[in-house]
């Protein structure tokens, strides 16, 4: 396979939550790699040969990778511009210029800036935090008139933690829809009430109950979505890079 | 066609083909010069995934093939069975794309394969990509708009699709119509928030958003939307998306409107919400009677809180707050 930003963002962040020290990780080709990814538009591609349409996961994923290595080849101020472009009349962001704003790539957009510590560069805050706000029902949803689905609480969740506005959210109401996704013989939670369990909902749905600081969970880092203490990890080994890029 | 069997000794069994037993490709003899390559994992797997016997040699072969680099209408269509196993497989499609344009092959045909795959896996990222990739390579988007919406007919918010489309209408500059596409799927779903988005993206594009007549216009039908379904979200965001460049309080049309439906009583918390809005922008620019203001603002925000949006309470309590921080006489605030 050739090498994709997911998965190198996934490996990354599954080193760090094992205590890896990264130094068999090769900082220099990924990051080489993740130069010649950014386009023109300033929208940056998962791969170098072509697998899907780039858009505003895979800002996101570069984001995390470049925040992991603590380096940044990249055209930061193209790749802002961008995300600004992406935002659509509704306040929140699309995958890409001109798309619907979804909670996913919401999420994606305000993380990516908050790891590159340009959250100034938000559109407009106050339509986002709302815009934000309406996606709750019980859980929330993805767009607006869609169902709500578990893993909506945490693109959702996460998005209004970085923008210092999770206090707003009903949460016992979260909890509540959260409660009825999650399967009462196996575990584990679903995308919606009687479905069946998958790893991905589980994630997101046990992060989102994290972000309300549910008693026996371990605080969570928003922008890359590890805990708290992997995210201390990855500071401690940034004091141990030499910047070279 | 009636059945009797024919003469070379092959059965009539009906309609349909009778299925040809599928044979591994390690047992098959034009294959026979090729040497599977098993998958790679690692010394210490871990959380293995069970592949079936089937789908282990098709990738054995494929893993064999990518090494070899080889490029032949066998190869071809090894990727098409082992894009049908996995089609979220990108190193399967992009091969299949380099082997394609090796070959020259039928990029019409490609797209049929294409057609079939899109309506077994509607959200599958590679499968729209490939397709996108093939009506680059066509440099035609023939019956492509067509084809987009008999995919919305299935699900009218694919996400997918939509960005396909938008995609083929900046290329080719398939605006001419678009609008009426538009209308014609919030006529059927008027809470269909992708054909909302889908109207900005012609509107503000295609049209003159600038232009007052144009927006006046959106006004309008947003209005009367809004009208049919006040509590629907949709049409309410897209009337502030038309109107963001502008004070609201000074459009007295639009204030008229709002007017009116409150007087008929519709309860909606949108309709609140953007009242609210109206009053805070009159009390940033002074204008108006502020105690008044801010008492009608208050009870909007009250009612929210109470009744008309109670999920949203937190929010609605720090707005109070706010406006009677920021225009409230020092010993009114709380």
């Amino acid at each position: 396979d050739h090498s994709h930003l997911a998965a190198t963002y996934s490996a990354l962040m599954i080193l760090l939550t094992l205590g890896d020290d990264l130094t068999r990780v090769d900082r220099d080709a990924i990051l080489h790699t993740i130069s010649e990814l950014q386009l023109p538009s300033g929208c940056i591609q998962p791969t170098l040969n072509g697998s899907e349409s780039t858009d505003m996961r895979f800002i996101y994923c570069a984001c995390a990778i470049c925040y992991c290595l603590d380096s940044w080849p990249i055209d930061k101020d193209s790749l802002c511009t961008f995300i600004s472009r992406s935002a659509s009349y509704e306040g929140a962001f699309g995958q890409t210029p001109g798309g619907e704003a979804h909670s996913g790539s919401t999420y994606c957009a305000i993380a990516s800036l908050y790891l590159m510590d340009r959250l100034l560069w938000l559109p407009n805050t106050d339509r986002l935090k709302r815009w934000l706000l309406a996606r709750q029902r019980s859980g929330f949803q993805g767009r607006p008139n869609k169902d709500v689905d578990t893993c909506y609480s945490f693109w959702i969740g996460a998005s209004l933690s970085m923008l210092d506005s999770l206090d707003f959210v009903n949460k016992s109401a979260n909890r509540g829809y959260l409660m009825t996704t999650q399967d009462n013989v196996i575990g584990g939670f679903g995308k919606d009430y009687d479905i069946t369990p998958d790893p991905l909902h589980t994630m997101y749905g046990i992060c989102s109950l994290s972000l309300m600081e549910e008693a026996g969970l371990e605080p969570l880092f928003p922008p890359l979505a590890i805990s708290y203490r992997a995210y201390k990890y990855l500071c401690q080994l940034h004091t141990k890079y030499t910047h070279n890029v | 066609m009636s059945g009797s069997g024919s003469g070379d000794g092959e059965e009539f069994v009906g309609w349909e083909e009778k299925p040809k037993p599928y044979i591994f490709y390690k047992d098959r003899p034009e294959w026979s010069d090729v040497q599977p390559v098993p998958q790679n994992d690692g010394p210490n797997p871990v959380v293995c995934i069970a592949y079936t016997p089937k789908f282990q040699d098709v990738y054995d072969y494929f893993r064999a093939i990518v090494h070899r680099n080889e490029r032949s209408s066998r190869a071809l269509k090894l990727t098409e069975d082992a894009a049908i196993l996995n089609p979220a497989n990108y190193t399967v499609w992009a091969y299949r794309r380099s082997i394609i344009n090796d070959l020259k092959s039928d990029l019409d045909e490609e797209l049929k394969l294409s057609t079939k795959m899109v309506f077994e896996h509607p959200k599958n990222y590679q499968i729209w990509f490939h397709r996108m990739a093939i009506i680059d390579w066509l440099k035609d988007p023939g019956d492509e708009l067509s084809f987009i919406a008999s995919v919305l007919e299935l699900d009218s918010k694919n996400y997918h699709a939509w960005q396909h489309r938008q995609w083929l209408i900046r290329k080719f500059n398939l605006w001419e119509g678009e609008l009426e596409f538009v209308s014609s799927l919030i006529d059927r779903d008027i809470r269909n928030n992708s054909a909302w988005n889908q109207r900005y993206f012609v509107i503000s594009n295609f049209k003159d958003i600038n232009s007052t007549d144009i927006v006046e216009s959106e006004v309008e039908y947003s209005l009367n939307k809004i009208r049919l379904t006040p509590n629907n979200e949709s049409p309410w965001n897209y009337l502030r998306g038309i109107l963001q460049s502008q004070c609201l309080y000074k459009n007295t049309s639009l204030r008229a409107a709002l007017d009116t439906m409150v007087n008929n009583n519709i309860c909606s918390p949108f309709l609140e919400e953007f009242r609210v809005d109206i009053i805070e922008e009159q009390l940033e620019d002074g204008i108006g009677n502020k105690d008044e203001l801010l008492d009608v603002a208050k009870d909007i925000l009250d009612n929210l809180s109470n009744t008309l949006d109670t999920i949203r309470v937190n929010y609605w309590n720090y707005r109070l707050k706010k406006i009677n921080r920021q225009y409230s006489n020092a010993a009114d605030v709380e």
